[in-house]
């Protein structure tokens, strides 16, 4: 399992892929691009949006858990930024408008949804939970 | 992440874009640097985005592509993207992105595309 503190920032994203890459082999490294792309989503949200660009720091964790019984891979991020529950905030991504209209922003959280299973966000003690949940069933097998 | 831009003769009006390694928002900053400025090159009508080497790509890859695309548009140039490997090929999906943009499955049909 993987567990770090580290400054909100998305620099930061070059270490959590090498931990990801390091803990994601053999029957699991098929889940590392998706599993990499959630968590690179949930990082600049939480720069962008919780601490609104001034920094502060967050928890990451990364492990196996089973999950009613099957098995998913969790992510989980913890800041103290302002409340922010990232799935009610989102923006309209506008998968469906023209080049010329769409706007550009608005995927990432997109892309946390459909990604993974389940997502969760809470406020707890003044910090901003949010655990992620991605099937890992047929690729755990030893 | 790694840029080749090929506009040789042998190419005539079409730029070939090859992008190797990440799109991510470490990496973007230097894709948008190298090909924006691509955008306004006198002599070219059409470009073509070679994903072959590309293994990763997130939701700050695709703003540049957007942003590639949209510049073409606006003068009248055609942009396709060709040899998505399946990973990356789900997130234009789930981004809608292969429905705004001309995605071809290899160099010769993206550059008839763009012809």
């Amino acid at each position: 399992m993987i567990s770090i503190k580290l400054p909100a920032k998305i620099e930061q994203l070059e270490t959590i892929n090498e931990k990801l890459k390091d803990y994601l082999t053999g029957n699991l490294e098929p889940l590392l691009m998706k599993t990499q792309l959630v968590v690179e989503e949930l990082l600049a949200n939480i720069c962008n949006y919780a601490y609104d660009g001034k920094g502060g720091n967050a928890e990451f964790s990364c492990g196996v858990v089973t999950f009613d019984g099957e098995p998913y891979i969790r992510i989980s991020f913890i800041d103290s930024g302002k409340p922010f529950n990232p799935f009610k905030e989102e923006r309209n991504p506008h998968t469906e408008d023209a080049v010329d209209i769409r706007p550009i922003g608005g995927l990432g959280i997109h892309f946390v949804k459909n990604m993974s299973n389940h997502y969760i966000y809470s406020r707890i003690k003044d910090c901003n939970v949010v655990d992620i949940f991605i099937e890992a069933k047929g690729y755990c097998e030893k | 992440m790694e840029i080749n831009i090929n506009a040789s003769p042998d190419n005539g009006s079409i730029s070939v874009i090859e992008v190797e390694g990440r799109m991510d928002a470490l990496s973007v900053g230097e894709f948008e640097e190298k090909v924006i400025p691509q955008c306004s090159v006198d002599g070219i009508t059409g470009y073509v985005i070679d994903f072959s080497k590309l293994i990763y790509i997130s939701s700050a890859g695709l703003r540049a592509i957007l942003k590639v695309a949209k510049l073409c548009k606006e003068q009248g140039r055609k942009v396709a993207i060709c040899n998505l490997a399946p990973e990356v090929h789900e997130v234009f999906k789930i981004s809608g992105f292969d429905l705004i943009i001309t995605v071809c499955e290899n160099l010769d049909s993206a550059k008839t595309a763009v012809a």
